[in-house]
């Protein structure tokens, strides 16, 4: 017996309206045609199965098509599989192509082309550790089979990296090739194609005129409005403020706090925000160090600090307070019970270190217990770190000062940072992670196999109950059961003082009021700029 | 010594040179603590092991460590630097496609440099007066203020201000501008420094009485005689223009968003991208080496003096 999850296209069309978070705007409003130019970060390789890296994705997530598309809510509609089955036991997952699709080089996208895709996504990066056993491809249905469940694959499946390449350019061209990428390189069968690459510099999209199968998410139907994107890439923050705020670009990316305020009062201008799907801003906290262990000990550190205040201090707005381990972002598995379980308490947090027989203080105000220091040290990666984090970090340390704790924080680059994590030198280590997918992330947080360095739990977390919540979650094919079970780890996560959330962060961007129609996707970016139109 | 051999001598030594750079390169980086792998994949925290040792294997890095070195200076004898581990592509490609542009902002900013230190050295050596000390002021404000600022400000009055220059899109000579201003700044300061010092002494020299009295006006002792003398020091000083040079790129390319040897350079050291990073180190050692030899075959050209002594 098998559950069909199916959905015409005409229906998926009617219910995306309501579906859909996005500013609906009637069909006759859209104008076509203009240039959009964006101010944004480099993708460091253009082939999507070697470059995993947001920049990438988002830079080509309309070049290449993928077989599900995601709503930022959590629900799947059809894309390039018009359907698509799972069967009973979660292991076999059946799409059915739709027909009359061609990659930018006028070859066919069938069956056989989503094979070679994900073979190689199953040969060159082993399935990002999705249980794959055989990918098929039978006329017009692609087959794949696990070994074992794994719920998020959907998911997975819908995320920008596993958009679909031409085969032709696989075939006829080299890694090193795909990775430089560029016109006649860069093939999908995306609503825009690549007609310019200058690394370093900018990359430039054109509409793609034959194309005609959004997903049924999407506004319209037929070409893009946009007859271009041209896409710049400026590193530096203050660059491309300055260029969105002068006119010379339609959307800037990557917006620091500081800037917000301006930008809000600039009547051209429109600030395009939304909650980053994924984990907050929080501290990992390292149980395998004796002091750590103690659950006392985590808590004081949790309610020693008045973070919310700092939030609203150091991020302007840009932040919001976060209570729990999976982020506002993902709707579906938020849960928003937690907010508010626990507050500022600076005499608790003392007290709670006393019970725990850390109440010697030595002259320099730093508690000891049989020898040893109350003394925290903290890693991060540069690549996780900004102004913003570096600045909360000394409020951190002063707060925990205060309590009688010493605090100090490490920004590495990211390699020393990983040799550090094997050699377990770290007590606490603070970064977010972004995915739509809650169960992938806890599940690689939190479960008790989950060790650095094949995944992420740096706080050595090892509780039964987790871990049944998080292996049913990551086993379900079905959301409703995956997010019940995120819900459920939350609690847990905080009922043991397992992660101390700090800040749930904001995808924010400035742009234009000209730019029309932006919609934000599951992973946190602008979904597609298929709908995207400028008033001319 | 004939200028044949001593070039021979010359070249010699510069191989030498390069080697030790490359072997300390490699030293370097067999004491970081950082697992390549890890680097090569980044934070996607998914790696299994079976991907691990298959990349292991690909960048030969599963070898002895005696075995490594052996086939690093082997690839680089053959003119291979390996593969990004980032990029994914050959560090050859990846400096030959970025090298152009940066060349382009160099040259550029020396010229521009260059002949503002020349009329600046020119017009105000060799006597106190107020255009020299507001030179002087100028020379000290160009070399005191980070590059990364005066590209801000130039972008913030030139571009977001007034869009003479634009920041976005790729619009030849214009998007040229506002870069190699920034980075001609700064080398100008010191360039002009050390010229107008080096006129001081050859306007008070012999000569330049004696051309004086054959009724040769004072512009054309400054142009014709003193300002050859001014040239040397500046050629002296080139191996440190180049360092400058390629520092202020760094800073200017980040800034402006352009493609370059600076931009690749410090994603390369940010990200730990090895083999780009030594592929660098060895490009911009070669350059050195070769400018090196380059200046001491100038002097003779440029000082009569120097031509036939014996060295």
């Amino acid at each position: 017996m098998r559950r069909t999850i199916f959905s015409t296209l005409s229906l998926a069309l009617s219910a995306s309206v309501f579906a859909f978070g996005g500013p609906a705007f009637a069909q006759s409003e859209a104008q076509s045609g203009g240039v959009l130019r964006i101010a944004t970060y480099e993708p460091l390789c253009l082939d999507q199965n070697e470059g995993s890296s947001r920049n990438t994705q988002t830079a080509l997530q309309d070049v290449y098509d993928r077989l599900v598309y995601k709503t930022q809510e959590g629900e799947y509609f059809p894309w390039l599989a018009s359907e698509w089955s799972i069967s009973e036991d979660g292991l076999t997952y059946t799409f059915t192509i739709r027909d009359g699709v061609v990659f930018h080089d006028g070859t066919t996208l069938d069956a056989e082309a989503v094979r070679i895709n994900l073979q190689r996504w199953v040969d060159d990066r082993s399935a990002n550790g999705v249980p794959v056993t055989s990918v098929t491809a039978d006329g017009n249905v692609v087959t794949i089979t696990l070994s074992e469940p794994h719920g998020p694959l959907l998911h997975d499946l819908s995320e920008p990296v596993q958009g679909i390449v031409a085969p032709s350019s696989i075939e006829a061209f080299s890694k090193e090739e795909r990775c430089a990428g560029g016109p006649d390189i860069t093939i999908g069968s995306g609503p825009f194609k690549v007609v310019g690459r200058t690394q370093g510099q900018d990359l430039i999209l054109e509409r793609f005129e034959d194309y005609n199968w959004p997903s049924a998410a999407a506004q319209h139907t037929g070409p893009a409005y946009l007859e271009r994107i041209e896409m710049r890439f400026l590193t530096e923050d203050s660059v491309r403020v300055g260029a969105v705020e002068s006119g010379q670009a339609d959307i800037a990316a990557g917006i620091p706090a500081i800037s917000v305020a301006a930008i809000e009062g600039n009547s051209n201008l429109q600030l395009i925000r939304t909650e980053q799907p994924g984990i907050p801003w929080s501290m990992w906290v390292n149980q395998s160090k004796p002091a750590l262990a103690d659950q006392s000990v985590r808590e004081a550190i949790r309610i020693g600090v008045d973070y919310s205040s700092l939030v609203n201090a150091v991020f302007l707005g840009t932040s919001s307070p976060a209570y729990s381990a999976i982020t506002p972002g993902i709707p579906a598995a938020y849960d928003a019970g937690q907010e508010g379980r626990w507050s500022f308490d600076a005499e608790a947090a003392k007290a709670l270190l006393d019970k725990a027989g850390w109440s010697e203080i030595g002259a320099d105000g730093i508690r000891v217990k049989d020898g040893e220091r109350l003394s925290l040290k903290a890693v991060t990666a540069t690549n996780w770190n900004n102004q913003q984090r570096e600045l909360f970090a000394q409020g951190i340390q002063a707060g925990l000062q205060a309590i009688g704790i010493e605090y100090s924080r490490e920004v590495l680059d990211f390699a020393t940072v990983d040799a550090r994590m094997k050699a377990n030198e770290y007590d606490l280590v603070d970064t977010s992670q972004s995915s739509g997918d809650g169960a992938t992330l806890l599940f690689g947080a939190f479960q008790s196999t989950s060790l650095w360095p094949a995944n992420t739990n740096w706080g050595f977390v090892d509780d039964a109950a987790l871990d049944d919540a998080l292996n049913t979650a990551v086993a379900s094919a079905d959301p409703t059961v995956q997010n019940e079970q995120v819900k459920i780890a939350q609690k847990i996560i905080n009922d043991g003082a397992y992660l101390i959330p700090i800040a749930n962060p904001q995808v924010i961007l400035a742009a234009s009021t000209k730019v029309k129609g932006t919609v934000f996707s599951s992973s946190g970016q602008i979904g597609t700029f298929y709908d995207v139109w400028l008033e001319q | 010594m004939t200028i044949a051999r001593e070039l021979f001598v010359r070249i010699l030594a510069g191989a030498a040179v390069l080697w030790a750079a490359a072997s300390l390169a490699f030293v370097v980086l067999q004491m970081l603590p950082s697992d390549p792998v890890q680097v090569i994949y980044g934070a996607d925290s998914t790696v299994t092991q079976e991907m691990r040792d298959r990349i292991r294997a690909e960048y030969g890095l599963d070898r002895p460590i005696w075995e490594q070195y052996g086939q690093f200076v082997g690839r680089i004898l053959q003119g291979d630097l390996g593969t990004s581990y980032q990029q994914r592509r050959s560090v050859v490609s990846i400096i030959g496609s970025e090298l152009g542009s940066t060349v382009t902002l160099a040259v550029l900013a020396t010229i521009f440099a260059l002949t503002l230190a020349t009329i600046a050295s020119v017009t105000t050596a060799g006597k106190q007066s107020r255009a020299r000390s507001l030179m002087s002021a100028f020379e000290l404000l160009a070399i005191s203020t980070p590059a990364f600022w005066i590209g801000l400000l130039l972008l913030t009055f030139l571009s977001f201000q007034w869009p003479i220059f634009p920041v976005m899109g790729d619009d030849s000579w214009r998007s040229l501008v506002l870069p190699v201003t920034t980075l001609g700044l700064a080398i100008f300061g010191t360039l002009s420094q050390v010229m107008r010092a080096e006129m001081d002494i050859a306007l008070e020299q012999p000569f330049a009485l004696t051309a004086r009295t054959r009724g040769l006006s004072e512009w054309s002792v400054r142009w014709r005689h003193a300002l050859r003398h001014a040239l040397i020091p500046g050629l002296t000083i080139s191996a440190e223009m180049f360092g400058a040079l390629l520092a202020g790129a760094i800073i200017t390319e980040r800034v402006f968003g352009r493609p370059g040897l600076g931009r690749i350079t410090l994603q390369a050291v940010t990200n730990q991208d090895i083999p780009v990073v030594v592929g660098v180190v060895l490009f911009v050692a070669t350059v050195f080496v070769i400018t090196n030899i380059a200046v001491d075959l100038l002097y003779r050209l440029i000082d009569p003096r120097l031509r036939g002594a014996a060295a």
